[in-house]
């Protein structure tokens, strides 16, 4: 990577919109270059205090007093005909368009409700505590460390799935291992918690079987996330790898 | 991508539940994107009468925070962004919107006296005044990113343009911000910039004709 690569790549990974390839990457030019390092550090220091000051500006803020009387008034008013195809007919060429903009976007998210938690982990983009460069090992004694009992790794069965390494998290109110690994350059976190009573399907997600074994399946904020239960682990892959890939990838996971 | 359609009854109150308690975070991104209180109450206003029209479409159980910023944002760009254009072109003053380094290595150094905590000691207000100076389709990218968190890929959806769009306007719309700030750091006398070392990165020209040499 070069210095100049770096000032397009330090913004996103302040935002968590680098893979984690890139983000190692990213990291390794800082180990070795004192002035992307001075940049970088002095981005971050800007970016953060400018962004906690402007979500303090709006912290408390509130609309004048009224405003929402008068939506609520509107509504009445608007609601007395039910949303349908009467006023749509009514609707000059570009509020039609509009409807066609927002319709092929809903659909593009497809519904889900539970796993905000779940992409809110994964866009955090945390760094690892650990990193898996001397191998699994190194990833296992850390958590064992952590959480004072080892986890079983999931044992993936694709060889382009690269464990870049690990940090302790929560989910469910639990201790959760988040496992992040690297497919072809996309990012891909894979949450291991225990398995407490069972898993409640988000009513957007869908229930597929692959070779018999149950997954569930959804996307979420254009994150796809798959879980599925092994020996009383929940795990669970996010990433914004195709769906039917991100299945297949844990279908390839062995117990 | 996964997920099915469907296509359930909807009604008022369903809509005010599901809608309201967004109506401070839109307002808030509406006060700085018209830089208006009078123009932002209008704009929500019209926000939440067409949501309510294209209910409808929204599909349960998705993200309506973002499906309220996307008609947010629609309904800005087609009515009030000529507006507002006209007033920043009006008072605001040609902005050099060619800059260097993403930080240049003055700020660098001057940032890193440790009584040039200056990002840290900034007041909201002085904040929102240089982000009110950004032009407008810049601000709006660094409101929906900074202010509201969307990921680049919500606000790409959101304003309806690419996700490369999306990075290159905030990394512009951020650097303009930064450097509003900077300025007038040095102007209050809070911070004092050193004078360029020779060789120092900081022409853009004179950095990328060694780069072709050292290529
Ligand atoms: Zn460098």
């Amino acid at each position: 990577m070069e210095c100049r690569e770096v000032e397009r790549l330090a913004d996103l990974s302040l935002d968590g919109e680098v893979s984690a390839g890139e983000q190692a990457e990213l990291e390794a030019h800082l180990m070795r270059c004192a002035e992307c390092r001075a940049r970088t550090t002095t981005l971050r220091w800007m970016h953060d205090s400018i962004r906690a000051k402007l979500q303090d500006s709006v912290d408390g803020l509130e609309p004048p007093a009224g405003l929402k009387d008068r939506i609520c008034t509107e509504l009445r008013v608007e609601g007395g005909a039910a949303p349908g195809t009467a006023w749509r007919a009514a609707l000059p060429l570009s509020m039609a368009l509009a409807v066609v903009a927002i319709l092929s976007w809903s659909r593009s998210h497809a519904p889900s409700l539970d796993p905000e938690e779940t992409v809110d982990r994964h866009t955090q983009n945390m760094m690892p505590e650990v990193r898996a460069r001397g191998g699994e090992q190194e990833v296992q004694r850390y958590i064992q460390k952590q959480l004072g009992h080892p986890v079983e790794l999931p044992q993936p069965d694709d060889r382009n799935l690269r464990l870049v390494g690990a940090r302790v998290s929560h989910l469910d109110n639990a201790d959760a291992v988040h496992l992040l690994y690297d497919h072809r350059g996309a990012r891909i976190s894979v949450f291991a918690n225990p398995k407490r009573g069972n898993m409640a399907m988000p009513a957007s997600f869908s229930r597929r079987l692959v070779e018999g074994r149950p997954y569930l399946v959804g996307s979420h904020r254009g994150y796809n996330v798959v879980a599925t239960e092994r020996d009383d682990v929940v795990y669970r892959f996010v990433s914004d790898v195709d769906g039917a890939e991100l299945v297949r990838i844990a279908a390839s996971v062995q117990p | 991508m996964f997920g099915f359609k469907r296509k359930p009854q909807r009604n008022r109150s369903e809509f005010e539940t599901l809608t309201l308690e967004h109506m401070d975070a839109l307002y808030g991104a509406a006060l700085r994107l018209t830089r208006s209180p009078k123009d932002a109450e209008d704009l929500v206003q019209d926000t939440f009468l067409k949501a309510f029209r294209f209910f409808d479409s929204f599909e349960k159980g998705t993200n309506i925070k973002a499906w309220l910023f996307k008609i947010q944002t629609n309904t800005f760009i087609n009515k009030y962004r000529r507006k507002v254009k006209e007033r920043e072109v009006a008072d605001t003053p040609a902005e050099d919107v060619v800059l260097d380094r993403f930080v240049s290595s003055e700020q660098v150094r001057a940032l890193q006296d440790p009584e040039g905590d200056f990002f840290g000691k900034l007041l909201s207000d002085e904040v929102v005044e240089a982000l009110d100076q950004v032009p407008v389709d810049f601000r709006m990218v660094v409101i929906l990113a900074d202010i509201q968190g969307f990921s680049y890929k919500e606000i790409a959806e959101i304003v309806g343009c690419p996700v490369g769009t999306v990075m290159s306007r905030l990394f512009r719309g951020r650097r303009i911000l930064q450097k509003h700030l900077y300025e007038y750091a040095i102007q209050e006398g809070i911070i004092s910039p050193e004078v360029d070392e020779a060789g120092d990165a900081i022409d853009l020209d004179s950095y990328r004709e060694r780069r072709k040499k050292t290529a």
